[in-house]
């Protein structure tokens, strides 16, 4: 079956601010259940999934991930009727300055704006210097629609425009997460381990967890990853491109992958006639830095989707760039799976 | 009089959806025509698009009453290709915030019209943080090719809009169309009477460049008395209470050397005596509304400054309350059932 986009336009409108996935779980529980797979909650709250193999028995263990959290903001106090917040995962200030919040209980806020005719600074304000209105009259009634700790993610409605391209919060990484839904319904030779992480966004807290848990041998990692190609971008500073295919990055702020296995998926795109891309700036970073330095080791690979405006309401990707790392991270995975690709 | 919140709810939703920035108001010039004729106003359209209202009271030697509001909203226009391929360069269309941009959606008012991003510059890309300048950012088309008909197109960020808490609505735009919905609601009102006074009513186009249509508009409805509404700065956080009104105070009545002292008394007044809720705003020197330009057109106009608090003015998320809209409303009203005075016309006799 080919990439299933409905299901990420699904998964993407479901709020699950890091260390607060519950909604997005429940959502994936269910799906493995409709796949007749048994599901499994650890304590930290990461979501196990085993995929039985058609021949299981020798196989080496192979742990597919993706994380369930999106950044967003969390309530740290009030004034008069105005909410406090703080941001939760990495959040740029401009990606909140006026924006339409929804927190936990489905409360609306809107980040205030001080009028550019009163404005003294022409710089965006911290998130902790913002201020967020929920329409109530004091402090009291503020508390009690929402209460400390409460998180908030993005209100912005998704929506495809342009050349085949998607925008919504959260493609970061849901995107991920609708892969290994799809691999629910595929075959497999041997047994894989899917996981669907939490706390990614607050330094790849859950995928630490996991790995300790299923201790594979070898984990892909599937994650969206930071595109700067935009118009005003020197070339030096693009990381990578939107339509130009799955990235397989050779480094990251938190990975070199395993070599051997970057180069089998490189070769196995071109046997599949797809085109693959790099990171060509070492940056950001995924729960494979996590996982490899567990227990006694693991070896890792990602597959990422090229994503503008990452960790904000409007992340914008190629639905090509989706179907293509999608059919990659699947033959992978099978290629594994039947022993072709060995870990 | 009746108001209904429900039915404010869907004026105000459908007066912050259609898109107007300014010198590009005709959708909404269409609409407010359509709506000044079913409350039984003659209607016209100058050249440069502001729409005006006329009901006469009947009466011999009645004052003359302008109602302004004007209906442009701020937005975008594209001024070219960017240096990549699918991106376009643009410019401000009136007093923009440019931290509100990066990762915005856009909808240019092409025909029909196309859905773009604002790209968000990620930390690692940033020259400085919390810095936001206009020049470097572009419009991400999702891969389009340029066309010429990109070229002028005027934009607006996309927004939502709703109810806000208990009382409060939220959208872009309500600088002006809350004052517009209030007057809307007051002529509606008006349908089932005579009004006291000769009444023109202005929707004024591209007052957010500068008070420009209110020139021509004012020379079209030669007036004895002008009331503008118009948004006035709520209280927020960070901002200094000597510049912001009471959110949910009522109407604002501005005092200061740009208004009439008689006529605004006057105002204050009726808010008394039909216990309508107002409170004063003080406009020290020049209002920066259509006022200006009213209380200086003709032989000099006798002009008063009504509106309601509005806060994160020039945002997609402008908040109003709606009490206030309705005390607004409500203020139109009596004035224009209320017999204002004819001023004496200034005459040399010659």
């Amino acid at each position: 079956m080919p990439f299933d986009f409905a299901l990420l336009e699904t998964l993407c409108a479901v709020d699950g601010v890091s260390s607060r996935e519950d909604a997005v779980r429940a959502v994936l529980a269910e799906l493995a259940e409709k796949h007749g797979l048994e599901h499994q909650t650890d304590a930290i709250g990461n979501l196990y999934v085993k995929k039985p193999g058609k021949n299981p028995g020798t196989h080496r263990r192979l742990m597919v991930c993706a994380h369930m959290d999106e950044v967003g903001v969390i309530v740290t106090g009030y004034e008069r009727g105005y909410l406090k917040i703080a941001p939760c995962g990495g959040v740029d200030s401009a990606a909140v300055f006026g924006r339409t919040l929804r927190f936990e209980g489905g409360v609306t806020g809107l980040v205030t704006v001080p009028p550019p005719h009163l404005s003294k600074s022409d710089k965006t304000p911290e998130i902790t210097a913002m201020y967020v209105d929920i329409g109530a009259e004091d402090e009291d009634a503020a508390k009690a629609r929402v209460p400390l700790g409460t998180v908030g993610t993005f209100a912005q409605e998704a929506f495809s425009f342009g050349d085949g391209l998607y925008c919504a919060k959260a493609i970061d990484d849901r995107f991920g997460c609708a892969q290994i839904v799809g691999m629910f319904g595929e075959e497999f030779d041997g047994d894989i381990y899917f996981v669907f992480t939490v706390q990614e966004e607050l330094g790849t807290r859950g995928a630490l967890v996991a790995a300790n848990v299923v201790k594979p041998d070898a984990a892909l990692i599937l994650e969206s990853t930071t595109a700067v190609d935009y118009a005003g971008v020197t070339d030096a500073d693009i990381v990578c491109r939107v339509g130009a295919g799955p990235v397989v990055p050779f480094m990251d702020g938190s990975v070199v992958p395993d070599k051997a296995l970057r180069r089998e998926i490189y070769s196995l795109a071109e046997k599949l006639g797809i085109a693959v891309q790099t990171k060509e700036k070492v940056a950001g970073g995924t729960d494979a830095g996590a996982i490899q330095r567990s227990g006694s080791g693991a070896r890792v690979a990602v597959i990422s989707l090229a994503t503008r405006n990452l960790h904000s309401d409007s992340c914008v990707a190629s639905k090509a760039d989706m179907a293509a790392c999608y059919r990659l991270s699947l033959e992978f995975c099978k290629s594994i799976s039947s022993g072709e690709i060995e870990i | 009089m009746a108001f209904d919140t429900r039915k404010t709810t869907t004026l105000l939703t459908e007066l912050s959806e259609i898109d107007a920035p300014s010198g590009f108001e005709e959708p909404m010039a269409r609409y407010l025509a359509g709506k000044l004729r079913g409350a039984g106003f003659a209607v016209s359209t100058d050249a440069m698009g502001n729409v005006l209202g006329q009901r006469i009271s009947g009466k011999p030697n009645a004052a003359r009453l302008l109602i302004d509001a004007h209906m442009d909203e701020i937005g975008l226009i594209i001024t070219g290709k960017a240096d990549r391929d699918g991106f376009l360069r643009f410019a401000a269309i009136g007093s923009v915030d440019p931290a509100l941009l990066p990762g915005r959606r856009v909808k240019l008012l092409t025909e029909p019209p196309v859905f773009g991003v604002i790209p968000i510059l990620p930390p690692h890309v940033k020259k400085e943080k919390n810095s936001v300048s206009m020049n470097e950012l572009s419009i991400d088309t999702g891969g389009l090719p340029f066309s010429e008909d990109f070229l002028g197109a005027p934009a607006v960020l996309c927004a939502e809009s709703g109810l806000l808490g208990d009382g409060a609505f939220f959208g872009k735009a309500l600088d002006n169309r809350l004052s517009v919905a209030a007057i809307l609601t007051a002529i509606d009102e008006l349908k089932e009477t005579l009004p006291a006074n000769d009444i023109t009513v202005t929707f004024s186009v591209q007052e957010e460049l500068g008070l420009r249509g209110a020139h021509p508009a004012s020379t079209a409805a030669p007036c004895d008395y002008a009331i503008i509404a118009d948004a006035d700065f709520a209280e927020q956080p960070g901002l200094s209470s000597d510049r912001t009104r009471k959110f949910g105070g009522g109407v604002t009545i501005a005092r200061g050397p740009n208004m009439n002292r008689g006529f605004t008394d006057t105002l204050v007044s009726l808010a008394d005596s039909a216990e309508i809720p107002y409170q004063i705003s003080v406009e020290p020197g020049r209002s920066g509304t259509n006022a200006e330009v009213l209380q200086l057109s003709g032989g000099g106009v006798r002009t008063a400054l009504l509106g309601t608090a509005v806060k994160n003015m020039h945002s997609p998320v402008e908040t109003a309350e709606l009490g206030d809209a309705l005390a607004l409303s409500q203020l139109i009203f009596a004035a224009m059932t209320t017999d204002l005075e004819k001023p004496a016309e200034i005459t040399f006799g010659d």
